[in-house]
């Protein structure tokens, strides 16, 4: 097999000098041709930013990205349009179809903006296309009119307009209800087993991994191959020994609870709470102060 | 370059987003159109006042040229003879011109010689004066037609330096106004004796002008020439300088309705140039999708440009129309102000004007915007996704 996308060595930073943080760090991946890589992250993880790298949408601080043989990094923007325009598909978690255009012409327009196609010939395939996702009946419908679940197939349907080597997806169950989501599910399973379509998808959707051919896991900007189970337990357990050795936080927790206990006696004095309220939770705010002296 | 394909669904979009987008498409054509017909009405109307204010001079400037003194009435009238019979010239005709008031009204008196009173109008009802007659006027028809004065009527005539306000019979009532409008702006004209004239001024003897009409033969320099060796302290006056005089005067007018067409034009262009910009800020998002899928800069400024394309038309032809009906509107009030009679002059080159500078003036207004619209990164499409 031959790899459809290739990424070597690659960084992302954001942010300059000390502020500058490292999203993605030192990545090397690989999407054969005919795979569906599902790439599971929580939020924050880095996941949408390998997306945008990998797929041309933004280019690495470091590193190469590979689409075929050809050297993405080293193209200008009309030469990236061009690629992306040809060899590329994309779905978005939030459909991003064209508002003003019908499911049929949102699936014409990768075509006549590739310059591969005359209107009538790319007309032609978007029906077909449409037919493939089950929504030929709905061409001439704006997006307004079509469910969650629709628009997201006829975003498939533009994404495999040119015939592209790699579709990715980001979250593309993110916005549906759990029918829909199957819909989409089952119709990215059936393109990349019936058509050899190759995917790259992005997502915290546990379900999308029963469809994938590979997955792989992304946490703090690290690229794992097996879930790396041990990362947030491990995480959990500093952050917490932080937490109980931090002066400043009990400190603020003490003074809360003061405060708290000097408005209750206002509150009872003025006659505003009744007595015995206001004696319950006086008590609990004891506890709550000795707890936290316990502690130190 | 530019396919067929891409401007096919650079119109789906552009069609689109006008009906999507009504109330703010409507008032940006509207925003064009007002700027248009400011500036097509305005040419009209200048262009017709122009012309009108120039076959006035044709026909009260009788002569080619005409000899006129330094104060309100100082040229003896003796000398029309002499004139007369200098080298070149075929007739000259003294004239008083006098500022007083008719029937309390402000007016522009004219003292003329019977026999030269078929140069200066027609009656369209009653006659002409005749020789010997005296205490006679011809009245202008729209002031006739205001104060109700008919031929036999009696009118008392007051000079502004004057103090005695004389009697006079109305013998003909004619269209003076047309003839003679484009020297004043006073709204009543009326024709009298030239011995009136004189008497209504206290300068028996003395006229305001005397025009000159040259043989047909001779050339009006040479003319010119031959009056001064005659008259070398004389000023003579040609009939292109009064018209020169009035167009440069018609000149300052067009140039502070220009500033009103300015505002308008700039109206245009913010109006166009906040739609455009409201659009782009709007699709934003939709614009980063189609860089995405394949859109190149080029084919997002085709897109935009389009749409100010569209709105430049719209507003263009809905702006000559426009145009066209206010400079009737205001041909009307000019006419019933007394101010100037005209017909309106419809030159196909001011609506081609009006259209195509509306045109220019949408795709100007949107460049900052269209620019704004292709930097937009594709990156963008995943921003709050």
């Amino acid at each position: 097999m031959s790899s459809v996308l290739r990424l070597v060595n690659v960084w992302k930073f954001y942010g300059y000098g000390d502020k500058r943080v490292a999203v993605l760090k030192n990545i090397n991946f690989k999407v054969e041709a005919g795979e569906l890589v599902v790439v599971m992250g929580p939020s924050g993880s880095g996941k949408s930013t390998l997306l945008s790298i990998a797929s041309t949408l933004d280019k690495p601080s470091m590193g190469s990205v590979y689409i075929g043989d050809v050297n993405v990094t080293e193209l200008n923007e009309e030469e990236l349009t061009a690629l992306r325009s040809r060899k590329l598909g994309f779905v978005f978690q939030t459909y991003n179809l064209i508002r003003n255009f019908t499911a049929l012409e949102n699936v014409t327009a990768p075509m006549i903006l590739s310059g591969l196609y005359a209107v009538d010939e790319a007309r032609s395939r978007a029906l077909e296309l449409l037919s493939l996702v089950g929504l030929r009946e709905h061409y001439s419908k704006f997006p307004s009119q079509l469910s969650g679940g629709q628009q997201q197939r006829v975003a498939i349907a533009r994404a495999l307009a040119n015939d592209p080597e790699i579709v990715f997806m980001d979250e593309p169950t993110g916005n549906l209800d759990t029918r829909s989501s199957a819909k989409v599910i089952s119709l990215v399973k059936w393109l990349n087993e019936v058509y050899g379509q190759t995917f790259l998808i992005v997502t915290h959707n546990l379900e999308l991994t029963e469809i994938a051919t590979r997955v792989v896991y992304i946490r703090d900007g690290i690229l794992y191959e097996n879930p790396p189970r041990d990362l947030l337990s491990s995480k959990l357990s500093e952050e917490l020994t932080r937490i109980r050795k931090s002066d400043i936080m009990k400190k603020a927790q003490l003074n809360l609870l003061k405060t708290r206990a000097q408005s209750l006696r206002r509150l009872m004095i003025e006659g505003i709470l009744p007595r015995n309220e206001a004696e319950k939770e006086v008590v609990r705010i004891k506890q709550a102060i000795r707890r936290l002296q316990k502690t130190a | 370059m530019i396919t067929m394909s891409l401007l096919w669904l650079s119109l789906r979009f552009v069609l689109r987003d006008i009906r999507f987008r009504k109330f703010i498409s409507m008032l940006a054509v509207l925003a064009i159109a007002c700027g248009v017909a400011a500036l097509v009405s305005l040419r009209i109307v200048s262009a017709s006042a122009r012309a009108a204010a120039g076959g006035v001079i044709e026909q009260v400037f009788v002569g080619e040229l005409a000899i006129y003194g330094e104060g309100l009435c100082d040229i003896p009238e003796f000398i029309v003879h002499e004139v007369e019979d200098a080298p070149g010239v075929d007739r000259a005709i003294p004239m008083v011109f006098v500022t007083g008031y008719m029937e309390g009204v402000m007016a522009f008196i004219f003292g003329v010689k019977p026999e030269d009173l078929d140069y200066i109008l027609e009656c369209k009802v009653g006659r002409k004066f005749a020789d010997g007659e005296e205490n006679v006027v011809i009245v202008d028809e729209l002031f006739a037609e205001r104060r109700n004065i008919s031929v036999g009527d009696t009118v008392f005539l007051k000079s502004q330096i004057g103090s005695i306000a004389y009697p006079f019979k109305v013998v003909g009532i004619a269209n003076i106004g047309m003839k003679l409008q484009g020297l004043s702006a006073f709204s009543t004209y009326v024709v009298i004796p030239l011995k009136d004239a004189q008497k209504l001024i206290d300068k028996d003897g003395f006229v305001t002008m005397v025009m000159i009409i040259a043989d047909k033969e001779w050339d009006t320099d040479q003319v010119e020439e031959n009056l001064k060796t005659l008259y070398p302290n004389a000023n003579i006056l040609r009939r292109e300088e009064v018209l020169g005089a009035i167009t440069q005067i018609i000149s300052v007018i067009d140039g502070l309705l220009s500033a009103v067409t300015i505002i308008g034009v700039a109206v245009a262009v913010f109006g166009t140039s906040n739609t455009i910009m409201s659009s782009v800020r709007e699709h934003a998002r939709e614009i980063a999708v189609l860089r995405a899928i394949g859109a190149k800069s080029r084919d997002v400024v085709v897109m935009f440009m389009l749409e100010a394309t569209i709105f430049g038309a719209a507003g263009g032809a809905l702006g000559s129309l426009l145009g066209v009906v206010l400079a009737e509107l205001l041909r009307r009030y000019i006419e019933s102000s007394g101010i100037l009679t005209m017909s309106l002059k419809l030159d196909p080159l001011v609506i081609a004007l009006g259209f195509t500078s509306s045109i220019a003036v949408s795709i100007l207004s949107s460049i900052y915007p269209v620019l704004k619209a292709s930097r937009v990164k594709p990156l963008e499409v995943l921003k709050n996704e």
